[in-house]
């Protein structure tokens, strides 16, 4: 028996299929959803779900972290978010061998359709860790277009899939045909879910997020517009451009769908709801339980790789281009994105000078073209026998497998024999650790603090005086006599305290000229506005 | 790999209807999708290259010449090629992060502003030149086009569609950023009241 689990940022959930349909499980005490949360509590037991609530120390939303290498402190220790995600399938393990009365030992999780092969990785780790075998690894929107479909299976109809979790926001635009679930287009962001409108709502009020949550439940609960939706709003507006992306990749215009259908718990909102409705010009489905609707996908899946469920195909995509890195610095593109996965892509190398004993490939992942800007997968050496150039060739087999993810094969061309190339995976460094990083290096390379100071400070002011100039070259007369006067006999003064090295006064001089060219921004901004 | 028209049973022409090949493609991947029984992941790895193939007019054209006839590697309209390349290092330079005082942040949000433009006419430009290079493509399918004629269709849509592509990458990231100046706008509104 194949189980299939929603592993959710804030909720998880674990069902199985029972005599040819998908049923969910419930726990002890009658709960289907398992709060993705885990503690140690003070008898040193690690507790999960909503027994682990309110604990000091409890950890949160450790989806957003996957497939960082960032570590989380779980009780005495430091965990990987592997760790920590495979205490909660674990859990759901054991609620489900209960349900069953057995041991569960093979699985289907859902992940955001826009997780990387990072992520993707770390959560296949989390499932072997917590002794299961990840027989599949399902996109969510996927999953949900799966319940959405089942009893549907004879139409065809293109569908968008609106997944607006916790902590993840993902848009699938998909074709249905007669069984067949064809994803045309995925977009999304795996850092985007009801967790920010949270913070922001925590934020704008001073309350703590779990207040903050309570509010937007309790306010959510009315259609009635609130002051709530103007602290959401600029959050949610950031999936237009993904919703609109996605149909231009699938090639579609929002007249050719026929249902918009919404999955995940912010969905609930009103305001979202709305939202998509202006979007896509047309009411949004909501035939599906927000929460349930994935984990009900997930063992659907199961129930097709044990053959429980027939005439049903699912065909995913990489939501990702995958590419290695070119002579210039360039990403050379070998799977475009939305590529129907699993896909192999053949690539050949041969040396370039004689004698050369390997070369070193970087793979990527990404849509920028400097290869710096994308995602570093990781890098592999291809190992050549020595040769005169261009005389030796290794051909290298790239496959994205259906869990999305990569697997890399080199063949040697004169013994035809294949390995598995090991990749070292980049140290996905976070962009705190990149900060942190970059201000030690800073703090090292100045000794004396005062000298460093006044660097940065002159460093500020080099930067400064020309902006002042670009936005008078903008703004022209509309700037008052007056003002101008006030900001140039700062910078005059600016000027003078530069020369003079003195740090104080430099220091005082730029917070004034901060503060006196704020009208200059707003009026820049204004001139923006206004469309001019 | 196997011949891709074959593999999906079309015919061997210049032009084929992306809803055509995608129909063709979900009745194999059907019978051939490793999840089902009598299923294989070789050939449905096959079948998946096969359909990217078709799919795209370069690639397709590509395949249809079989190496016989090379593909122009220079961009036919190269004027157009350097706009492109000036707009989008102007559009990753837009969206690098802001600096902290208000003054070279509304300066960059202005830079930013400016590129967007640019790039969504870019991106409007590169539509039409795509539409009149597909209808010669109708037009060379329904006559009889020599290799040549078709090579040189090749190569303008290789540089086409990769332009589109880039082109679109970007402006999808500054539309997401676009939302920044109101933003700015609104909160100095807010602390004001």
């Amino acid at each position: 028996m194949i189980v299939g689990i929603d592993l959710g940022t804030t909720n998880s959930l674990i069902g199985a299929m029972d005599a040819g349909f998908p049923v969910l499980f419930a726990d002890g005490k009658g709960q289907r959803l398992t709060p993705s949360i885990v503690a140690v509590a003070s008898d040193g037991r690690m507790v999960v779900g909503r027994e682990a609530r309110g604990i000091d120390g409890a950890v949160s939303s450790i989806k957003r972290l996957i497939g960082t290498g960032q570590r989380v402190r779980l009780g005495a220790r430091d965990s990987s978010p592997e760790e920590v995600s495979a205490a909660i399938l674990g859990h759901l393990k054991h609620i489900a061998g209960h349900a069953m009365g057995g041991e569960v030992r093979e699985a289907v999780i859902t992940v955001p359709a826009y997780f990387n092969d990072a992520q993707r990785a770390a959560t296949k780790r989390a499932g072997e860790l917590a002794g299961l075998e990840v027989r599949r690894l399902l996109a969510e929107p996927t999953a949900a277009a799966l319940a959405y479909g089942l009893d549907k299976l004879g139409n065809r109809a293109k569908v968008a899939v609106f997944d607006l979790g916790g902590g993840t926001f993902d848009i699938s635009i998909l074709e249905l045909a007669e069984g067949v679930f064809h994803v045309l287009a995925t977009h999304g962001d795996t850092k985007l879910g009801g967790d920010d409108f949270d913070a922001a709502i925590a934020e704008a009020r001073g309350i703590s997020r779990d207040a903050a949550r309570r509010e937007k439940e309790v306010r959510s609960s009315s259609d009635a517009p609130s002051d709530i939706d103007a602290i959401c709003r600029p959050i949610l507006e950031r999936t237009r451009a993904y919703c609109l992306r996605a149909l231009a990749d699938a090639k579609l215009e929002t007249s050719d769908l026929d249902e918009v259908i919404l999955v995940g718990g912010a969905t609930r909102m009103p305001l979202v709801r709305r939202f998509v409705a202006e979007v896509f010009g047309r009411e949004p489905n909501t035939s599906q339980h927000p929460d349930e609707a994935v984990a009900l996908g997930a063992v659907l899946q199961a129930g097709i790789l044990e053959g429980s469920v027939r005439n049903v195909t699912l065909l995913d995509v990489t939501p990702l281009s995958l590419g290695i890195e070119t002579f210039g610095g360039l990403m050379n593109v070998l799977i475009p994105r939305n590529t129907t996965i699993p896909v192999k892509k053949g690539e050949m190398f041969t040396n370039a000078v004689a004698g050369q004993r390997a070369m070193r490939i970087t793979v990527l992942q990404g849509e920028r073209e400097l290869a710096r800007d994308n995602w570093k997968l990781g890098e592999f050496d291809i190992e050549f026998t020595p040769a005169p150039k261009g005389q030796v060739r290794v051909g290298v087999q790239f496959e994205i497998d259906a869990n999305g993810i990569l697997n890399v094969l080199a063949r040697d061309i004169a013994t035809g024999r294949d390995t598995v190339v090991e990749i070292r995976s980049a140290v996905n460094v976070s962009d705190d650790a990149v900060e942190t990083m970059i201000s030690e290096s800073v703090e090292h390379a100045f000794e004396d603090m005062a000298g460093r100071q006044l660097a940065e400070a002159k460093l500020k002011a080099q930067e400064m005086l020309p902006a002042i100039d670009a936005a008078y070259a903008q703004l022209g007369e509309r700037l008052s006599a007056t003002e101008r006067a006030r900001i140039d006999g700062i910078v005059s003064n600016v000027k003078v305290a530069m020369e003079e090295g003195n740090l104080q006064r430099l220091k005082k001089l730029l917070a004034e000229l901060d503060d006196a060219t704020q009208d200059l921004a707003v009026l820049l901004l204004e001139s923006l506005a206004g469309g001019n | 790999m196997g011949d891709p028209f074959e593999l999906l049973g079309l015919p061997r022409r210049p032009w084929l209807d992306a809803d055509e090949v995608r129909r063709a493609y979900q009745e194999r991947a059907r019978e051939m999708h490793p999840d089902r029984d009598g299923g294989d992941a070789e050939r449905f790895a096959e079948l998946n290259a096969a359909q990217a193939v078709l799919t795209g007019h370069a690639s397709r054209l590509r395949e249809l010449l079989d190496g016989q006839t090379g593909i122009p590697s220079m961009p036919a309209n190269a004027e157009l090629g350097f706009r492109i390349a000036t707009a989008l290092r102007r559009a990753d330079a837009a969206c690098a992060g802001l600096p902290a005082d208000s003054l070279r942040r509304a300066l960059a949000l202005t830079e930013r502003r400016k590129a967007a433009d640019e790039i969504a006419s870019l991106d409007e430009e590169i539509g039409r030149h795509l539409a009149d290079a597909e209808e010669r493509l109708r037009a060379a399918d329904a006559g009889n086009p020599d290799a040549q004629e078709l090579a040189a269709l090749a190569g303008e849509f290789v540089f086409l569609e990769r332009w589109a592509s880039q082109v679109r990458a970007r402006r999808l990231e500054l539309e997401l950023l676009g939302s920044g100046v109101d933003g700015v706008l609104q909160t100095r509104k807010d602390s004001q009241e």
